[in-house]
């Protein structure tokens, strides 16, 4: 008769990482989908390019770290860093672009800083990063909203624009790019950007076709959806509030303090808050747990900044979209953040009764 | 503003952080009554389960003791008593598997329950009576906290501060545990009378009753019990969440009065004080009806268990018995958990017993408490951190636990956790929490220990050292006053020459110590007597006896007869120590005198070197008056009597010569290195071997030995030189082609040209010889010497060579052999003269030209001489070296 003997607690909880990571993954769907109505098949095969390089390189890198591929490769989080990656590049970016970016991440970001739970910078940003200074024309090589192209395109063009640069009847991503109207379109952000610096007042800029609404065509509903995943995200307990709502509150406070001191000259708050990636940032990517603070006051703090810096680059960086680079450089004051921000044990305050 | 007690009365309550909500699993058990547990075969008495000393035993082995019966006295203010559970006999008080998470063994009294139930004596108290004796009673009956960590609660009752709060916990906030419900539900009264008890002990200001909001039967059946007493005390019935860690006695207090006890203090020093609802029932059957505590509610649960529930059972019992009771179904492989599940422990031995402490029993399959899951990497989510109760930071606890960081560690307040397992509950990732930091915390107690035990060293290291610092200067002190006391002393008796005497003294003694078997008849100078005796069994013991020294003079005397050769040797040897020990002797007078009068040490000095020049100018004249003043000089003149009237007279001279050297070299004696008296020796030897070989030798050689002897000696001389400053072996190995070919310069002219070739091989033979000594051993080098040196002697000695010649060159090669082998290593001498003696044997009939007997003993006497001369250097080699040391 064998008596087990394993310390305390003999008890465990069910959560565990894969779970939660699966969680997240299914999060996305709704914003997945926006995404493929407003703007086409092309980020599913993104998706599908990030997804099978994240989990390629991992294995390949866990083989030469002689770690256990299976134990590691099914906890989930390549798969979401390759999906996130896939979300956020454009739909009808070259095949080799979602392969470096990915591989660099997983490899890169992820595994040479330690695996899992070691790693300092988000990977999914780290890659995104990466490919958008490396490559600056592929990478914001947006399609425009459907609606408002000239073109119809096929899986088969998705699919060899991907491939090879060229639409079936033989049309570059870039010409693709042409409204109605014949011009280039950009995205919403960086169109009001262009603008800006072309001397028209935002006002003038947001009478155009790209801007419908509030934030843009597709752009709001993409960034609606992904709000309504993060929101499910929240009740699930898998996600604090503490990171989305000081992400979007210091975001929506400083473009109204901008919005408010010169209206011509900056987006409105909410113009800013559902355009580009601001949702899908706020409820997906700042709230990666091991690179975000972790108690509940270095989370906020954590938010605030990623918030204010993602103001100060749109505005006055050289981005349209600056998420990601908001996202890295506050996870640079991660360790900091954590230090200071202990909570009181108990028995230890100083206004102990 | 209301005050705590306000709110506390209105029903407030308040929230401690965290905290989880595990599935509580206790419809097993949380209606099934209390059952006896009918008597086991034995009860195991642990004799430390409780904080604090272990109990000492007050009983023997074979002792009948009865049932309350003290079996085992606290030990100091912080321990507990253990009690007779029945009535029975002490089997036995020895180690045994000890109910704890370690598994380790503890004293335990073992008691063989005899089924009579025995009481002793018992005598109920009542509230009436005055503190101290209920608090004594409560001493006595060995009670502890049942609630899980047996704090001794005479201790925590006996709180002197003012007491707010006294708070009763029958939260049970741990799954599966239902004793405390089933306590409450069936002997509220008994609880409530306990708790009155303890009102009067404390008189606290409120007092509250806290159970979880899943134990509606206990709430109102303490209600309906509370209410009785209603008109003498207050109680409160606390409703409190469902939480776990509730019932945490840190935890419960900042819930029900929103105060927090503050790091390293206890709950008195902010006025609250907690008991469990089991300790209080146990006070009161103490004190009301002077039952000590002796059994307590266990819970038996678990999918392995067929009869789940609660059972009263005896202190000592078995868990085995329990769980036979219990009807438990064993399995390859189970888990017992003495506890609950979040803080209890795995059982190791299922024959330990059950303590005060326990209060459930596990039976789990793996089903029920699966295996934990592989840790994986932390992936920084913070929940540990939202639920733990003490508010810490578990992710950089377990961080730093993890990179053994110790201040970080403390700086994190890791002894603030109390072990809940609420963090390791919640981990995604499965990691141990509670068991790194439990690692930590024993680390960090070992570092603390460590670092105490140094810094004790320490301290005790410099005390040391200073008290050794204050010895010296005291010694130092005392021998500046001795030496002042001295110096005026002397300076009152002598004119001064003290410094003189001593040094003369010092010299005597060093001249006494040089004699290896001096029999100084002086008496006086034991001490000098004493060195010089061991000196002599230290050489006789390594196997060089002083006798070849005396040998020598007798083995010189070959020609005539044997006999009276050795007693006349024997006669010139003493006389050589005689006067080797005359000026030493005059010394260790003169020492003697200076002890007592510098001026007579002058004066014997005086004599001495009076005595020395007689000596020298002695052997300056003819050769027949030397042997009055040197007694080597005797010896050679003694010699050459016996010496037959063949020998030239040139030969005389040459020994004479030699004599006077030995004279003057004994003269120098009492001053120089015994190195030289051994060089002076050696040539005589040698020459002496020369001339006593001589008169054999046809009188046509007879001047060509001369020259060789000659030759001989003067080589011997330089070699023995350079044996003070070099390697003997290396000089042996200079010396002897030095010797060979001064041998063969010498005896060139008038000697055959192939006696002279012979020569030349045997020289040239041993030299090689010798330098093959400094590597092999010196015994075996030796003796091989000897037989290849005869062997090349009869392979190169032709039949026209004079056997005499040949024998003598074998005989001087075999004594450069030894010397150079004695020199090398001194090894026994009775294995190198035994060795010699052989070749020579060999040789004698190898060459049967070489005529018999007596010239065989004469080679062989000569050999010896040789080899024993060669001895004699060494040993005042070493004599010289031990000197140099002394």
């Amino acid at each position: 008769m064998y008596l087990s003997v394993t310390p305390s607690p003999h008890r465990h909880g069910n959560t565990n990482t894969a779970s939660i990571m699966r969680n997240v993954i299914l999060a996305t769907l709704p914003g997945i989908l926006a995404l493929v109505y407003f703007f086409g098949y092309g980020v599913l095969f993104q998706i599908a390019i990030c997804v099978a390089t994240a989990i390629a390189s991992e294995a390949a890198i866990l083989r030469v770290r002689h770690k256990n591929i299976r134990v590691h490769l099914s906890d989930n989080t390549a798969l979401l860093t390759g999906l996130l990656i896939g979300i956020a590049i454009p739909p009808l970016a070259p095949w080799w672009i979602g392969i470096i970016g990915t591989s660099f991440a997983i490899i890169v970001a992820k595994q040479l800083y330690g695996g899992l739970g070691f790693n300092l910078f988000n990977p999914a940003m780290i890659g995104y990063v990466l490919l958008l200074i490396s490559f600056p024309v592929a990478m914001t090589n947006w399609l425009v909203p459907l609606e408002l192209s000239q073109f119809s395109l096929s899986i088969a063009d998705y699919i060899s624009a991907i491939a090879t640069g060229y639409t079936t009847s033989g049309l570059t991503v870039n010409e693709l790019r042409h409204g109605i109207d014949g011009v280039t379109m950009a995205t919403p952000l960086d169109t009001l950007k262009t603008d800006l610096t072309l001397g028209l007042t935002s006002g003038e800029s947001q009478s155009k076709a790209i801007f419908d609404n509030i934030a843009g065509v597709g752009w709001q509903w993409v960034n609606i959806a992904f709000a309504l995943g993060g929101l499910v995200l929240l009740k699930m307990g898998i996600i604090r509030w503490h990171i989305p709502v000081a992400v979007l509150g210091s975001l929506a406070i400083c473009s109204l303090i901008g919005f408010v001191l010169d209206p011509d000259s900056n987006g409105s708050p909410l113009f800013h808050l559902f355009s580009g990636a601001t949702m899908l940032g706020a409820f997906f990517i700042a709230t990666d747990p091991v690179t975000a603070a972790t108690s509940n006051k270095g989370r906020i703090l954590f938010g605030l900044m990623i918030g204010f810096l993602t103001y100060i680059i749109r505005t006055y960086g050289g981005f349209p979209d600056a998420l990601a680079f908001a996202v890295l450089l506050a996870n640079m004051t991660v360790p900091v953040i954590d230090y200071y921000s202990k909570p009181t044990t108990y028995g230890r305050g100083s206004n102990n009764e | 503003m209301k005050t705590i007690l306000n709110l506390v009365d209105d029903g407030q309550l308040w929230q401690f952080h965290g905290g989880i909500k595990p599935p509580t699993r206790k419809a097993l058990t949380h209606k099934v009554s209390i059952s006896e547990l009918p008597l086991p075969q034995q009860l195991f008495l642990s004799l430390s389960q409780h904080i604090g000393q272990a109990a000492i035993p007050v009983v023997a082995i074979g002792e009948y003791v009865t049932k309350g019966q003290l079996l085992a006295k606290q030990d100091g203010f912080i321990s507990a008593a253990i009690i007779a559970p029945t009535s029975g006999t002490i089997s036995d008080i020895r180690l045994h598997n000890n109910t704890h998470a370690s598994g380790i063994q503890a004293a335990t009294i073992i008691l063989t329950p005899d089924k009579l139930e025995q009481w002793r004596e018992q005598q109920p108290l009542t509230l009436n009576d005055d503190k101290p004796v209920l608090l004594e009673r409560i001493q006595q009956s060995g009670i502890t906290g049942l609630g899980g960590a047996s704090f001794p609660t005479a201790v925590k009752l006996a709180a002197t501060a003012a007491i707010d709060f006294l708070i009763i916990n029958g939260a049970e906030c741990e799954p599966y545990i239902t004793s405390d419900d089933l306590l409450m539900q069936e002997r509220s009264d008994k609880i409530v009378a306990g708790i009155e008890i303890m009102h009067k002990l404390l008189s606290p200001q409120r007092v509250i009753i806290a159970i979880e909001d899943n134990k509606p039967l206990a709430i109102a059946a303490l209600e309906q019990a509370v209410t009785k007493v209603a008109d003498r005390l207050t109680i409160i019935v606390r409703s409190i969440p469902t939480i776990y860690p509730a019932g945490g006695e840190k935890q419960l207090i900042e819930m029900l009065t929103s105060k927090q006890v503050p790091s390293g203090k206890i709950p008195a020093d902010i006025g609250i004080v907690m008991q469990n609802v089991a300790t209080s029932y146990a006070v009161a059957q103490a004190v009301l009806a002077d039952i000590p505590l002796l059994s307590r509610i266990v819970t038996v649960t678990g999918d392995l268990v067929n009869k789940p529930g609660n059972y009263e059972v005896l202190i000592g019992t078995p868990i085995e018995a329990l769980l036979k009771h219990a009807e438990f179904k064993a399995q390859p492989q189970q888990k017992i958990i003495i506890g609950g599940p979040m803080m209890g422990f795995a059982l190791h031995h299922i024959d330990a017993p059950v303590v005060k402490a326990t209060n459930c029993v596990i039976a789990a399959s793996k089903h029920e408490l699966p295996e934990p899951p592989p840790e994986q990497n932390c992936i920084r989510c913070g929940d540990c951190e939202q639920v733990c109760p003490a508010n810490l930071l578990p992710q950089q606890l377990q961080w730093y636990a993890k990179d053994q960081d110790q201040a970080k560690l403390l700086d994190h307040d890791l002894f603030d956790c109390i072990e809940c397992g609420a963090c390791a509950f919640v981990c995604p990732s499965a990691i141990p929490l509670v068991q790194y930091y439990r690692v930590a915390k024993a680390e960090i107690r070992q570092t603390n220990e460590e670092k105490r035990q140094a810094d004790r060293a320490k301290e005790r290291f410099e005390q040391r050292n200073q008290r050794l610092e204050r010895d010296k200067e005291e010694r130092a002190q005392r021998s500046k006053k001795a030496a002042e006391a001295r110096q005026q002393a002397m300076a009152k008796t002598s004119d001064g020459d003290a410094v003189a005497a001593a040094l003369a003294r010092v010299k005597a003694k060093k001249a006494a110590a040089q004699q290896t078997d001096a029999p100084s008849d002086s008496g006086k100078d034991r001490v000098a007597q004493a060195i010089a005796r061991a000196k002599a069994k230290k050489t006789q013991s390594s196997g060089q006896p002083t006798v070849p020294t005396a040998n020598s003079p007798a083995d010189a005397s070959s020609t005539g007869d044997a006999q009276k050769d050795r007693v006349a040797a024997a006669i010139a040897r003493a006389k050589a120590k005689k006067s080797q020990a005359q000026p030493e002797q005059s010394t260790l007078a003169s020492s003697d005198a200076a002890e007592a009068d510098p001026k007579k040490a002058r004066v014997a000095a005086a004599i001495a070197r009076a005595k020395a020049k007689k000596a020298a100018a002695q052997a300056d004249t003819q050769p027949e008056e030397t042997a009055e003043a040197d007694l080597s000089v005797n010896s050679t003149s003694e010699l050459e009597p016996s010496v037959e009237p063949a020998v030239d007279p040139q030969k005389a001279r040459v020994a004479a010569a030699i004599a006077r050297a030995k004279a003057k070299k004994a003269a120098a004696q009492a001053d120089t290195q015994p190195v030289e008296t051994a060089e002076a020796d050696l040539p005589v030897t040698t020459s002496e071997l020369e001339s006593n070989v001589e008169p054999s030798a046809e009188p046509a050689v007879d001047p060509q030995k001369a020259r060789v002897a000659a030759a001989i000696a003067s080589a011997k001389a330089k070699r023995a030189a350079a044996q003070a400053d070099t390697q003997p072996v290396e000089t042996a190995e200079a010396d002897l082609p030095v010797t060979t070919s001064e041998l063969e310069s010498n005896v060139e002219p008038a000697v055959d040209p192939q006696k002279a070739r012979v020569a030349a091989a045997i020289a040239s033979a041993k030299a090689k010889r010798a330098a093959a000594l400094a590597d092999t051993q010196p015994v075996e080098t030796a003796e091989a010497d000897l037989p290849v040196t005869t062997s090349e002697l009869e392979s190169s000695v032709e039949p026209t060579v004079d056997p005499q010649k040949a024998r003598v060159a074998v005989a001087i090669a075999r004594a450069k052999a030894k010397r150079a082998a004695a020199q090398a290593q001194m090894l026994p001498e009775t294995v190198e003269s035994d060795s010699s003696v052989e070749p020579i044997s060999t040789m004698e009939q190898a060459s049967p030209q070489i005529p018999a007997a007596s010239d065989d003993k004469k080679a062989r006497i000569a050999a010896a001489i040789a080899k024993a001369k060669a001895k004699k250097l060494a040993q005042q080699t070493d004599h010289n070296n031990n000197l140099d040391q002394t």
